[in-house]
């Protein structure tokens, strides 16, 4: 009975770690998932020529937020203005800066003719392969910490309990 | 459609105060008092509606015109920017939006506008049986004679062809019309009838359009509107003489400002044409002044 608590304790704590680094993981899914957006409106923009509703559309993409971010977006171009706030209803995976060059990213689609537009996204995908590469490096320092360091407390408890 | 283009202080108004059925045009220009024009003549738009008092007029913002660009362009200037280049956007319903502001050229050519600073909105009508009156004086039992339409702008041109176009299919005249729609006013995106035996090409240059229409679709007339420029020109001699019937428009406000003019001096000598329709604004957009044959004689009018 006690090595079940003390394994189960284990076990609750290693999800609830688990849980805590997946913030990391998933910030990296998505600036990975937005890096090859851009490369796809880009490649859209230059060829098919669609208009940006369209394009964004027909994306497949994984990462929750992002989906979400780009709902918003499609709905709030149906409107008259593009804020902040309603871009990132519901999103909460992201630091202010990052919301900040994201709405800049938006703000500027469907704004100028293909060759601007194409410097453009080649400009914001050179910014977000640099947001991708902080978010890496914070998955590979405190993903691994945070799961062990919750295994760790877990079996800690248990030996307390016992 | 222009509910989802406009600011809409301005669509607010013309949606509740004024009969849309009248509104042919709309002229947004940057610090400038909003203008539209109905059944040809010009107003101020105020809050309140129509008016003749600049101070109460609804000032359009640099902004605004903008937006209306952006907005036209389905949120996609990129996609639209070919028609930019031209001097226009054609939006749903035909409505054709003339741009002004900086001309960016590279290379001696047209790149793009930027820096808006005036629009031209202008709303097609189809007004049905427009035609009619001239109908007879065109069409005989051989088929449509080659046909100008001629009118300053804003008199009912493209109204006028597109109606023609519609009244050949329903007086059961089976003739493959081929409609080049430079700009898509004619057509208007497929929101325009235009009968039975009509095929549409639609955003082509005459040049390319008149070629390609020819070979693969075989009419029997071309209909093209706003001639003008050699290349226009030039393609219409090249379809005379593979045996297709024409009609097409141009600015001009009578015949003799037509005859005036140098470019048309050859096609009026060789009498490829033998109906000239004239239309003016004298009583509304689309007033009939005359039909003229071969030799610019007058053979039917209406006054």
């Amino acid at each position: 009975m006690k090595l079940f608590l003390i394994l189960f304790l284990v076990f609750l704590c290693g999800y609830v770690g688990y849980g805590l680094s997946s913030y990391y993981k998933n910030r990296r899914i998505f600036f990975e998932e937005f890096i090859s957006l851009i490369e796809n409106v880009n490649l859209d923009i230059n060829f098919s020529r669609e208009k940006i509703a369209q394009i964004l559309k027909s994306q497949k993409i994984n990462s929750r937020a992002l989906k979400k971010i780009i709902n918003n977006f499609i709905a709030v171009l149906e409107t008259r203005e593009l804020e902040c706030e309603k871009l990132f209803e519901g999103v909460k995976l992201l630091k202010d800066d990052e919301k900040f060059l994201i709405f800049s990213f938006f703000r500027s689609l469907g704004k100028f003719d293909v060759e601007l537009q194409s410097l453009q996204l080649s400009q914001f995908k050179e910014k977000f392969l640099n947001s991708l590469q902080v978010c890496s490096s914070e998955e590979k320092k405190y993903s691994p910490i945070l799961l062990k360091l919750a295994i760790m407390v877990g079996a800690l408890l248990g030996l307390i309990f016992i | 459609m222009l509910g989802k283009i406009l600011p809409l202080n301005i669509f607010n108004v013309i949606d509740k105060k004024i009969d849309f059925s009248r509104l042919n045009e709309l002229r947004l220009r940057s610090n400038q008092p909003v203008t539209v024009f109905l059944n040809g003549q010009p107003y101020y738009l105020g809050e309140k509606g129509l008016t003749s008092n600049i101070s109460k007029a609804i000032i359009c913002k640099k902004e605004d015109i903008e937006d209306v660009v952006f907005r036209a362009s389905g949120c996609s200037i990129y996609s639209v920017n070919e028609q930019i280049k031209r001097g226009f956007i054609v939006v749903e319903g035909g409505i054709r939006i003339g741009i002004c502001g900086d001309v960016v050229i590279e290379k001696d050519e047209i790149k793009t506008i930027s820096n808006y600073t005036s629009l031209n909105i202008r709303i097609p009508h189809e007004i049905k049986n427009c035609s009619l009156s001239a109908f007879s004086a065109i069409v005989d039992e051989f088929g449509v004679k080659n046909t100008l339409v001629i009118s300053p702008p804003s008199c009912g041109k493209t109204t006028f062809i597109r109606d023609f176009v519609f009244q050949l299919s329903e007086n059961n005249f089976c003739l493959n019309v081929l409609v080049l729609d430079e700009r898509g006013e004619i057509f208007g995106g497929g929101q325009m009838n235009l009968g039975k035996f009509c095929d549409v090409l639609s955003y082509s240059t005459k040049k390319l359009g008149f070629i390609q229409g020819i070979r693969t679709m075989a009419p029997n007339l071309i209909v093209a509107d706003e001639l003008g420029g050699e290349d226009d020109l030039n393609a219409i001699k090249n379809a005379f003489n593979c045996g297709v019937n024409i009609m097409a428009t141009v600015h001009a406000s009578s015949v003799t400002e037509l005859r005036a003019k140098n470019e048309f001096k050859e096609l009026l000598n060789s009498k490829c044409f033998s109906r000239f329709v004239v239309l003016s604004s004298r009583q509304g957009p689309g007033t009939l002044e005359g039909v003229y044959n071969e030799n610019l004689t007058r053979i039917a009018s209406w006054s």
